[in-house]
């Protein structure tokens, strides 16, 4: 299958007064149509840029696309003159933020900003725009579209925001939907509500969805493929059955081992969590190395002084690291 | 329950007014009756959803919110009665981790000062020992004893969790009282402060009291949990017994509602709650749960639930159980 | 576990020295800062290197500048020399810009920090008294202060301190009532700290930032003030500011524009370093422009 979004070998750099920080490091992801692609990681690796950089919305400066391509359909994204990326932008691609509070104006009724959505990127009457605005609050779970649609966000709770910026960021039917960490402020119970609504709609309109996260609960739930991020690299990507039962990398089974993860018949046993000891190296400071090594039990000297590939190992799954055997005899 | 009992909380009701013009004053019922009794050496958690009122309960216990009605007992002292230096010199034994720790440590302030300062308030310990008691800290929390001179901007967020603990262990308390201290941490760093408060636990015999939203971080650290809904417990009972039976359809929903890792096989039915909790103004005056309850019926909506025990020592509130 | 995650102990950085090596990244702020350093040393080297008693008739009135070698900037219209007037009107310009500046930040920061602190009906009290000096026209009423007293260089900054407080009140409440609800001022509570303790050493020094830009702004403009009040002629006769200057030469403002104007462009210049000076402590403070 060809894929609908195709990333390769990003670079983005970010100026800071530390030095150049590498923020991502020759990126590449596929995203196919129809499917929903989870990109996880800690914050800083690098996943939300990736969304940004998709998005054209890297600040600059002091970001910059160094190199790379970003491909949908036979378009380069980084090439294409500003004019055509606003008709991408929200038409094609688009996406939903982490903070509902925030990223809808304060000012202008809800129904309006996604009729405005609307009228940006089709020729339709405001009438029309309108309608078609209520629709797609029915769509997203919204009671009594008609009358919610004349809200302004104010008068919506944090649940009820994050389905009006759904409904907004689907409004032009857009071939792939960027969800960046988008249950994050809100309740468990809420979230469970936004994790249904989304794989319903995406069920529904084959809406290829790239779902950000920290949770690999949520990629669970949500996700068919899966890539890993660390430092700015994809550092393990496969199907999200793989990456969840046979993680090879040491950072992704330490991501999926240090979280208490919730149990149906607890016993007393209480171990304590597996540890990723350190933190996240400073960007400006990566030297040449894998960059996960410090923090790596089975780092060996080949991982001191080289960076390891991403390896295919299936036809799903890859991976870089230089200590497979190791990792996997554990 | 066998224990010795640190905390005794007897209903606790702390009620917020807020005056607005050219209308009535309006009340917030925060936390409208809260019992619960923390053993001596155990993590007692709290759960529950914004609003629920948890993060005022613990602020309550800490005499940082007034307390509208209702007593703290802290090993028999009353702290609801203290004021002005009794009440200071009482806080030597219940301190508090925060959840945020960007803004829990004064950024004008080296670490070193900052995890002193209690010290001194207190006049704890011989002033010329202080700064080696701090240094002391430091070890114990896993950090080094040369960072003190640092100040708070110079540290990553687990190391300032850190540095709040160490602020917080600093005047030998039996209580912590820690509000969601991992929730604004990366996963990883998560683990490293949850193992670093059970190995403190386990060295000091501190008793914490844990409030936290996150279903899973509770049930590795509780011993005994309490679920908060709209300021008032709805189930209560030992880590094993809520989780592995949970009654009250609240905690139901709760639990399934949390994405689990294994959902990528076996997708377990879901308890759908509809909508958000009413507000804590106006109250409904039947079960508080009744309006979002899948299974709520006519004498729901009318009469309030009682806590009553169901089993050894779980605790639940709703008709419909029993 | 890691014992640490840091290997070699970084170099402990006050945020005030980021502040600083922000300051130094921002051209204004040096540039006021250069003005500033020029204009004080005019002020108190100037007399000393220029001896000329600028109360002493030097010269015929109304001399324009540069005609003769004894007065080089010309004289005002008692024949006073120019140039020593200058020099010897900083330090009095100064004077009353920073005492009035101290008087306006001392209130501002009391009633702010009291209002901003216990909120309530403190707070109510203090506001209303606020916004009772902030609606009083502040010209008028430094000037009926002024009228009421002997006009001194004492009571002229005092009169300008009590008409400007109230926005640095405002500006002081605002940052009180942000940071009082932050978990370290709460954190510092549950250690026992008291209610004074945390105003001035909790609370304080973290709002302090905004408060020193706006105490420099506020210098800038009791200099203008105080130039406003000589103008009209209320200012101290005994004290030589570039005010009185620019006061005593108001009639002659068409046929000796130099009595007026060279005194202006002193003011002009210093108001501006405070500025200037003031915009950099912004920036400097700002992390948000300090990251890039």
């Amino acid at each position: 299958m060809s894929s609908l979004l195709s990333i390769r070998d990003l670079v983005v750099d970010f100026k800071t007064r530390a030095g150049n920080a590498r923020v991502l490091n020759h990126i590449s992801l596929d995203v196919y149509p129809g499917e929903v692609l989870g990109i996880v990681g800690e914050s800083g690796c690098g996943k939300s840029m990736t969304a940004l950089s998709v998005m054209g919305l890297v600040p600059t400066p002091p970001g910059k696309i160094t190199s790379g391509s970003i491909t949908l359909g036979d378009e380069d994204l980084l090439k294409v003159p500003t004019k055509r990326l606003h008709q991408i932008r929200g038409k094609e691609i688009s996406m939903i933020f982490q903070e509902p509070m925030t990223s809808l104006n304060p000012v202008f009724r809800v129904g309006d900003q996604i009729a405005e959505s609307i009228l940006l990127h089709e020729n339709v009457t405001k009438a029309e725009a309108w309608e078609r605005s209520v629709k797609m609050l029915e769509k997203v779970g919204i009671p009594e579209a008609a009358i919610r649609a004349r809200n302004y966000p104010h008068e919506m709770s944090g649940g009820m925001r994050q389905r009006v910026m759904i409904a907004m960021a689907l409004a032009c039917n857009p071939k792939v939907l960027i969800a960046d960490e988008p249950t994050t402020a809100l309740d468990v119970t809420v979230q469970a509500q936004i994790f249904d609504l989304l794989k319903e709609l995406q069920q529904d309109t084959g809406t290829a969805i790239i779902m950000i996260t920290h949770d690999m609960g949520a990629i669970a739930e949500l996700t068919d493929r899966v890539a890993v991020m660390y430092a700015g690299h994809v550092i393990e990507t496969g199907s999200t059955k793989d990456i969840l039962t046979n993680p090879h990398h040491p950072y992704t089974r330490g991501l999926i081992s240090c979280v208490p993860h919730l149990e149906k018949n607890p016993t007393e046993e209480r171990p304590f969590l597996q540890e990723i000891p350190g933190v996240v190296p400073p960007l400006t400071e990566l030297g040449k190395g894998c960059t996960f090594a410090p923090r790596c039990q089975f780092q060996s000297n080949t991982c001191l002084a080289d960076r390891p590939d991403l390896t295919q190992i299936t036809a799903e799954h890859s991976v870089s690291c230089y200590n497979l055997e190791k990792v996997l005899a554990q | 329950m066998s224990e010795d009992i640190l905390l005794d909380v007897k209903d606790l009701k702390i009620h917020f007014s807020k005056k607005k013009m050219f209308r009535d004053p309006v009340t917030v019922h925060a936390v409208d009756g809260v019992s619960f009794a923390v053993p001596k050496g155990k993590t007692f958690g709290i759960v529950g959803e914004s609003g629920s009122g948890k993060t005022t309960t613990a602020l309550g216990v800490l005499r940082l919110v007034p307390i509208t009605s209702g007593s703290i007992e802290l090993e028999g002292t009353d702290l609801t009665t203290l004021e002005g230096t009794d009440l200071r010199d009482a806080r030597k034994r219940f301190q508090m981790v925060f959840q945020d720790p960007y803004s829990s440590l004064d950024p004008r302030r080296r670490v070193g000062e900052i995890v002193r300062e209690p010290l001194d308030l207190m006049d704890i310990g011989d002033p010329d020992e202080r700064d080696q008691t701090v240094r002391e800290l430091f070890v114990k929390v896993g950090l080094r004893a040369e960072l003190t001179n640092l100040f708070p901007h110079q540290f990553s967020g687990g190391q300032r969790q850190r540095v709040g603990l160490a602020r917080a262990l600093a005047t030998k308390p039996d209580l912590i009282v820690c509000d969601e201290p991992v929730s604004a941490l990366d996963v990883a760093v998560q683990a490293q402060i949850l193992n670093l408060m059970r190995k403190l636990q386990e060295e000091n015999g501190i008793t914490y009291l844990f409030i936290s939203h996150d279903l899973g971080v509770v049930q590795h650290l509780c011993d005994h949990v309490a679920v908060m809904y709209l300021g008032q417990i709805v189930e209560q009972a030992d880590r094993i017994s809520l989780f592995k039976n949970p009654q009250h359809p609240y905690t139901k929903a709760l639990l399934s509602a949390v994405p689990k890792v294994s959902a990528y096989e076996n997708r377990e039915e879901r308890v759908h709650l509809q909508g958000d909790p009413p507000s804590p103004i106006n109250l409904p005056k039947g079960c508080r749960f009744a309006g979002r309850c899948p299974q709520a019926t006519g004498r729901c909506h009318e009469t309030p639930p009682l806590l009553t025990e169901i089993g050894s020592g779980h605790l639940a509130a709703c008709h419909l159980i029993a | 576990m890691s014992a640490s995650e840091i290997h070699s102990v970084p170099k402990s950085q006050h945020p005030l020295v980021e502040a600083a090596r922000a300051f130094r990244q921002s051209w204004a702020g040096v540039l006021g800062f250069i003005l500033l350093v020029a204009i004080i040393f005019m002020a108190f080297a100037g007399p000393h290197i220029y001896g000329v008693d600028p109360f002493e008739i030097v010269w015929a009135p109304l001399t324009p500048p540069g005609d003769t070698e004894t007065a080089p900037l010309g004289t005002d219209y008692l024949g006073r020399d120019i140039l020593a007037g200058l020099l010897h009107g900083g330090a009095a310009t100064l004077y009353v810009g920073l005492s009035a500046g101290l008087i306006t930040i001392t209130i501002g920061i009391l009633v702010g920090a009291f209002a901003g602190f216990y909120g309530g009906a403190v707070d109510e009290m203090l506001m209303r008294v606020t916004e009772f000096f902030q609606v009083l026209p502040a010209l008028l009423f430094a000037m009926v202060l002024v009228t009421l007293f002997t006009p001194s260089i004492f009571v002229v900054s005092a009169a300008i301190g009590v008409v400007s407080w109230p926005t640095t009140a405002r500006l002081t409440r605002a940052e009180f009532l942000k940071i009082r609800n932050l978990e370290y001022v709460k954190a510092a509570r549950s250690i026992g700290a008291k209610n004074q303790r945390i105003i001035w050493r909790v609370i304080l020094p973290n709002a302090l930032a905004p408060l020193i830009v706006s105490a420099t702004l506020t210098i800038g403009v009791a200099i203008l003030f105080e130039a406003g009040l000589s103008f009209l002629g209320l200012g101290d006769p005994n004290a030589f500011s570039w005010g009185l200057m620019i006061g005593s030469g108001r009639e002659h403002i068409l046929d000796a524009w130099w009595t007026v104007t060279l005194p202006g462009v002193m003011i002009f210049i210093t108001v501006l370093g405070f500025s200037l000076v003031g915009d950099g402590l912004n920036d400097a403070f700002n992390p948000k422009l300090r990251e890039r």
